[in-house]
């Protein structure tokens, strides 16, 4: 297993590098701000789902053909029966690398992998000795952005959709029935480390965006949705998200 | 870089295609039907000691289920749907099997409540006067004959180190010191720990642990070593009696455990209540919380104490004793500790 963590090191440092050469032309900084539904399934804390309001806050980097992305986001949800909060909340970067598959005048299409390192927590306020799980992850994902340029009264106004899907990488999860306690204060370790494969996670990440002049900036207006899903050590995840995005160039 | 560009787009058509939802697994209708069946299915999934039930009490988890779901209709209210349900957990006799409802709790308490409690309270505080010491929640007294009576009523609330090796600092002259643990319903297994910790000099074999890796009812991870490391603040180099009762169970009963690999430790009285498993937390489509064991404790010979440990001495309460407001097992804790 800590072969396969080197070689997911080994490429997220390899985008880097290629990110920080690409370097030499300026980014596009996006500030960007989403709010929507959350529905949150993590069978090691309970059976059924748990769904809420989320919010996000993300930057991100754009070179030619490199993103850089940082995204935070935070989840209040309830039980079906309301009477239990569970809360969600997560940090995570990724890096993206693209190669030009079609380019005209006014539409782009790339694709290339995109790494990302994820880490987060879900607390379930009842449960005793399982309260929470953590959730650690790098995985390297296969991904593509679609833009097409139009030009609405002299303004030019660019629609663009991203999409992403997992690959391979590695997470964290615990065994079925094992308690934190046995973990972190007996050391107790089981298969904790997990191989991820699009069979094991099967999730998907795709935005669509408006993007527009606004003043002396550039707005975005548009839809995020997330469908990040993981089955490690028979225990079963899933967080599905729709969400309003909006940002400006910064 | 065509060659990556190309498995990428491979990638991600194959992934797209492969998509599939990670969905609820159990009942989620809000009716008395799934209730009882997601009830009954969580703990068929996750219950960590249905082959020793089988083994000691004969449970038969199939046979409970075509029992109690024969007694499930549409038609019941909310509180006869409860009845039927604690019941069906009541077959299990695990005082960590609970089902929780904002109007009770469901349990099975049998551990304690069909045994005689060896236990006074008010002629247990007369030991203790008005005098006493409070040490993080440890309450703790020298009796006339140099005793070191300690009082141990709960592990719910934190024990520090340093509270711990103050109040033995403050005991060190005393002969012997008698650890009454009667009436602890347990808490958390760290403080048990630490406080144990301070009654051995070297690492100790105290037992294993073992969890659920799958839905099966037997499959388990190995089973792995649990060591009590001694403390690095004072320890307690004198004799030791532990007294319990039936009401001594989970994090309390693992202490016992522990104490009972320690040379020069007795225990004293009656066989604790035992809860062995450490409880999870899941719940069910009506908002009820469901605990259950699900992690598995067993001592160094790898015996379940999910029933409880012996004492090495049974000692009840002499009703010639308690109208006397003498405590049985206390006035026999201090005569073990005095000859020795």
């Amino acid at each position: 297993m800590s072969r396969q963590i080197f070689i997911i090191l080994a490429v997220l440092m390899a985008l880097t590098s290629n990110a920080q050469n690409s370097g030499s032309a300026t980014p596009t900084r996006r500030l960007m701000f989403s709010v929507g539904s959350a529905d949150v399934m993590d069978t090691y804390l309970s059976p059924y789902s748990y769904n809420g309001t989320r919010l996000g806050l993300s930057v991100e980097n754009h070179f030619p053909h490199t993103v850089h992305r940082v995204d935070i986001h935070g989840s209040k949800m309830e039980n079906m029966a309301g009477n239990v909060d569970e809360y969600d909340v997560a940090v995570s970067y990724m890096i993206a690398h693209h190669f030009d598959l079609f380019h005209t005048e006014c539409f782009h299409l790339k694709a290339g992998p995109m790494g990302r390192l994820y880490t987060g927590c879900i607390y379930n306020e009842r449960n005793g000795n399982n309260p929470a799980q953590a959730k650690m992850s790098a995985l390297c994902h296969a991904s593509t952005i679609a833009s097409y340029n139009l030009n609405i009264k002299g303004r030019r106004v660019q629609l663009e959709y991203s999409l992403s899907v997992p690959i391979v990488g590695v997470a964290y999860s615990p065994q079925f029935g094992q308690s934190y306690y046995e973990e972190f204060v007996l050391g107790n370790s089981d298969h904790n480390c997990v191989f991820a494969h699009l069979f094991n996670t099967p999730s998907i990440r795709h935005r669509l965006l408006l993007e527009f002049p606004l003043m002396h900036t550039h707005a975005f207006v548009g839809y995020e949705g997330v469908a990040d899903q993981t089955k490690y050590n028979k225990l079963r995840y899933h967080s599905y998200s729709h969400s309003f995005t909006f940002g400006f160039r910064l | 870089m065509s060659t990556v560009r190309n498995i990428t787009i491979t990638l991600l058509v194959c992934t797209l295609t492969m998509f599939s939802c990670v969905k609820e697994e159990l009942p989620s209708a809000d009716t008395p039907h799934d209730n009882l069946e997601a009830l009954w299915q969580i703990l068929d999934e996750r219950y960590c000691f249905f082959d020793y039930k089988y083994q000691e009490l004969g449970v038969d988890w199939d046979v409970v289920h075509r029992q109690y779901a024969a007694r499930v209709n549409d038609n019941m209210t909310r509180l006869q749907l409860f009845e039927v349900c604690c019941e069906m957990l009541a077959e299990l006799h695990d005082g960590h099997v609970n089902l929780g409802a904002s109007f009770d709790v469901g349990r099975n308490w049998s551990y304690w409540e069909d045994f005689p409690e060896q236990y006074y309270d008010s002629i247990a505080r007369s030991y203790l006067g008005h005098d006493y010491g409070i040490a993080s929640g440890l309450l703790y007294k020298v009796l006339d004959d140099n005793i070191a009576y300690v009082r141990c009523q709960s592990f719910s609330h934190s024990i520090g180190d340093g509270n711990i090796s103050s109040m033995l600092s403050l005991l060190a002259p005393c002969s012997g010191m008698i650890i009454d643990l009667r009436n602890n319903g347990g808490g958390e297994l760290t403080n048990a720990e630490r406080l144990a910790s301070h009654f051995t000099n070297e690492r100790r074999l105290v037992g294993y642990v073992c969890h659920k890796r799958g839905k099966a009812h037997n499959e388990f991870s190995p089973l792995q070593s649990v060591y009590l490391d001694p403390a690095r603040g004072i320890r307690w180099q004198k004799p030791v009696v532990v007294i319990t009762n039936r009401q001594v169970f989970s994090a309390a009963n693992d202490f016992v455990k522990m104490m009972h690999c320690v040379p020069g430790v007795t225990l004293l009285g009656d066989q604790t209540g035992g809860g062995s498993g450490m409880p999870f937390t899941q719940e069910l489509p009506c908002g009820w919380s469901v605990r259950y064991s699900a992690v598995v404790f067993l001592d160094r010979d790898k015996q379940h104490i999910e029933f409880g440990i012996q004492p090495d001495i049974y000692v009840s309460m002499d009703m010639a004793d308690v109208n006397g407001h003498r405590d049985t097992l206390i006035e026999r804790a201090r005569q073990i500790l005095g000859s020795q």
